[in-house]
């Protein structure tokens, strides 16, 4: 018997909250049924800062997505992004004591509790675990149960945030009387997206620039090695614009749209662009050069605070297949040039897979809630396989009813 | 509150949801709330409306097959006596508003005229004994002839002929009986409202049969049809015969008077030719008071 479910994936992002809803039937297919989109006001770097705003315009996506998409959201998947979210690298380890020294389940279950059991300062919450391997003796393996060793570990990288802002993000889905049934950060969702499996395997990073952070992830061996978020978006070049050229911020984010390029070419010198460009009475020119030069140094800061950042990681040959970028602000001319001449890896704009046909829908900025979307649908897949945790979601769910 | 900590947590999913209290609801969540309410109820309605439906209609299914079923009707017992082959079945069949009815109101006379309007009943005699038996005693009719005719639809129908003249569609009879009968033709029927009025003086014709059953059952148990083409009741208009068919002897001529003596002639006319190997007789005529006409095949 087929049994579908519908899923929500929601960012509520410094600029937008997008929300899509998608019917998803055993984990086997997925499709795309409704979509809500409303400009968010009330966020500041990816942070929530007029949560009775972010409430309303998120209620109102999503109300808008269940409209179009003439169904009730039942599971919620939320993306996650602010320059609170941290990284690192914690690896647990455990002396092998079994029988002949071979490694068992519970060896391998022993080492994974001590991976996620390091304490975090108070106010701090994990986000993922995401698991980057075994090593076994001091050699990388793949699948340690029943190899032969005396000491096992397991690498992680963990994700965390500031519990308060996972708070608010959660509340405010939850007022809509929904709960939210995944936390993805936003990189995650995109990389997942837009990066392919050979990419993820030979070296790549996904550099996902919106309107108030910038969220990267580095896959190689098809694993997730560094996350993390720098709170530097389009809303820098905007303010840089409304300083540099001294107009409103409203104007300055009118012309970065129509104008902004990330290189600076011999051109610009003669080339003018309108403020409002309506050819209304009193409308100012602004040279092309200082609008270009403005958005450059910005972006080119952005691409070197992630080069240093990443450190050692960010070169040739860890990363093969090079940079992919994507987020509203990947749409700006000649970025790609830029982020290739300051990082010296080759660079990519982010395309979307074939299977998103909605020419709206593959533009960069639905890169993460598309993302979202396909964790959902592996999600499923895995619940699926492993029927019992799907039992226990819905014990969970029918227990949570008197609750 | 100073002093009190709230429980460490380590992953995010340990933070409490779904309740909505303290949850920064919006005006459009509290819509959507009032509508999943709203069609929850419509749905809960739906669904008793429905199932009150299903629970009415089983009712009122109930109570149809009960309403052909007056009250006490099943307490009337019906005793049938018959000194022919009749049944209670019978009774049943052709009068089931009686037996529908309170004991008390049935009107034994009415009861008696219903049934002796039935051809195959002679007499009858309706009784009622309270508390609820409704007696029924009847004396039937005996058939001696078969009669074959159209009705209005041109239709051919079998009736039964009996001893005093009366036509009627004979009912629970042995088909054996019904086989044995010998059939009736020249024979002229008159309708009236209820099926065809009665053969008058057909008493000579019924006595002939009787005593030829009686006297000489092998030779009566070969006739087949009496015909009554040249029979008249009023014997002093015209001679009055009766014409017999059988699969020994083509025709048997008999006169309407002297049976008695016919019979014991034609049993000694049989004898003889029997005894002295005169052969197969085609027709003998008896009609002529001390004389018989005689003609072989």
């Amino acid at each position: 018997m087929s049994r579908s479910k519908i899923v929500g994936a929601i960012e509520i992002g410094t600029s937008k909250v997008v929300v899509l809803v998608a019917e998803m039937a055993d984990g086997r297919s997925m499709n795309i049924i409704g979509r809500g989109q409303s400009t968010n006001i009330g966020m500041k770097k990816g942070e929530i800062v007029d949560l009775s705003s972010v409430s309303d315009c998120t209620h109102a996506a999503i109300m808008a997505a269940e409209k179009s998409a003439g169904n009730q959201i039942q599971h919620v998947y939320l993306s996650f992004s602010g320059s609170h979210l941290r990284g690192f690298r914690h690896a647990g380890a455990t002396a092998i004591t079994g029988s002949g020294n071979v490694v068992t389940a519970t060896d391998v279950q022993r080492a994974v509790e001590n991976a996620k059991s390091k304490v975090l300062d108070p106010g701090q919450v994990y986000i993922h675990h995401i698991r980057n391997g075994f090593v076994l003796d001091g050699h990388p393996v793949e699948s340690p149960v029943s190899r032969q060793g005396s000491h096992l570990e397991v690498q992680y990288w963990h994700v965390t945030a500031d519990e308060k802002k996972v708070k608010d993000h959660i509340m405010v889905v939850n007022g809509f009387g929904l709960d939210v049934n995944d936390i993805v950060i936003s990189c995650l969702a995109s990389g997942s997206l837009l990066a392919t499996e050979a990419e993820k395997k030979q070296g790549v990073l996904v550099v996902d620039i919106g309107k108030g952070t910038t969220d990267y992830v580095l896959y190689r061996g098809r694993r997730v090695v560094q996350t993390g978020v720098i709170p530097v978006g389009g809303d820098h070049v905007t303010n840089d614009l409304s300083l540099g050229l001294r107009v409103k911020s409203k104007l300055a984010e009118n012309l970065k749209l129509r104008a902004a390029r990330a290189m600076v070419q011999k051109e610009d010198r003669n080339e003018k662009v309108p403020l409002v460009g309506d050819l209304s009475i009193g409308d100012s020119f602004h040279s092309q050069l200082s609008i270009n030069k403005i958005t450059h140094a910005r972006l080119e800061e952005l691409f070197i605070i992630l080069k240093n950042r990443l450190g050692s990681l960010l070169t040739r040959q860890n990363l093969p297949c090079g940079v992919i970028l994507t987020g509203g602000v990947s749409k700006t001319p000649l970025i790609g040039d830029l982020a290739e001449v300051t990082l010296d890896v080759p660079v990519v704009v982010g395309q979307s897979p074939d299977w998103v046909r909605h020419s709206e829908l593959r533009e960069p900025e639905y890169a993460t809630v598309l993302g979202l979307l396909y964790n959902a649908l592996y999600d499923q897949k895995e619940e699926a396989v492993n029927p019992k945790a799907g039992q226990r979601k819905w014990l969970s769910k029918m227990t949570g009813l008197f609750n | 509150m100073a002093g009190r900590r709230e429980k460490s947590r380590s992953s995010w999913r340990d933070i409490q949801q779904g309740s909505s209290r303290g949850k920064k609801t919006t005006k459009v969540a509290r819509q959507r709330h009032l509508v999943i309410l709203l069609r929850s109820a419509w749905i809960a309605l739906l669904v008793v409306a429905v199932g009150a439906g299903v629970v009415g209609i089983k009712y009122f299914a109930r109570i149809a097959q009960e309403v052909p079923e007056p009250p006490g009707a099943a307490s009337v017992k019906l005793d049938f006596r018959t000194d022919g082959v009749l049944t209670g079945d019978w009774f049943r069949q052709a009068f089931p508003d009686i037996l529908r009815i309170e004991i008390r109101q049935v009107d034994v006379g009415k009861v008696k005229e219903q049934l002796e309007r039935e051809g195959q009943v002679r007499l009858a005699t309706v009784n009622v004994s309270l508390p609820s038996l409704l007696i029924v005693q009847v004396e039937e009719r005996e058939p001696v002839l078969r009669l074959r005719v159209q009705d209005s639809g041109g239709k051919a129908q079998t009736l039964l002929v009996a001893k005093d003249g009366t036509i009627y569609q004979g009912s629970g009879y042995p088909v054996e009986t019904l086989l044995r009968l010998p059939g009736v033709s020249g024979l002229k029927v008159r309708k009236n409202e209820d099926g065809y009025l009665p053969i008058p003086g057909l008493e000579p014709v019924v006595y002939l049969l009787d005593q030829a059953k009686e006297q000489l059952p092998a030779v009566y148990q070969h006739w087949r049809v009496v015909d009554l083409g040249d029979w008249n009741p009023e014997q002093d208009y015209r001679p009055s015969l009766v014409r017999i068919s059988s699969t020994g002897i083509n025709e048997i001529v008999f006169s309407t008077t002297g049976i008695d003596e016919q019979i014991y002639r034609l049993a000694e006319i049989l004898q003889r030719i029997e005894r002295y190997q005169l052969g197969q007789p085609k027709l003998i005529d008896l009609s002529f008071r001390e004389e018989a006409v005689i003609r072989y095949k």
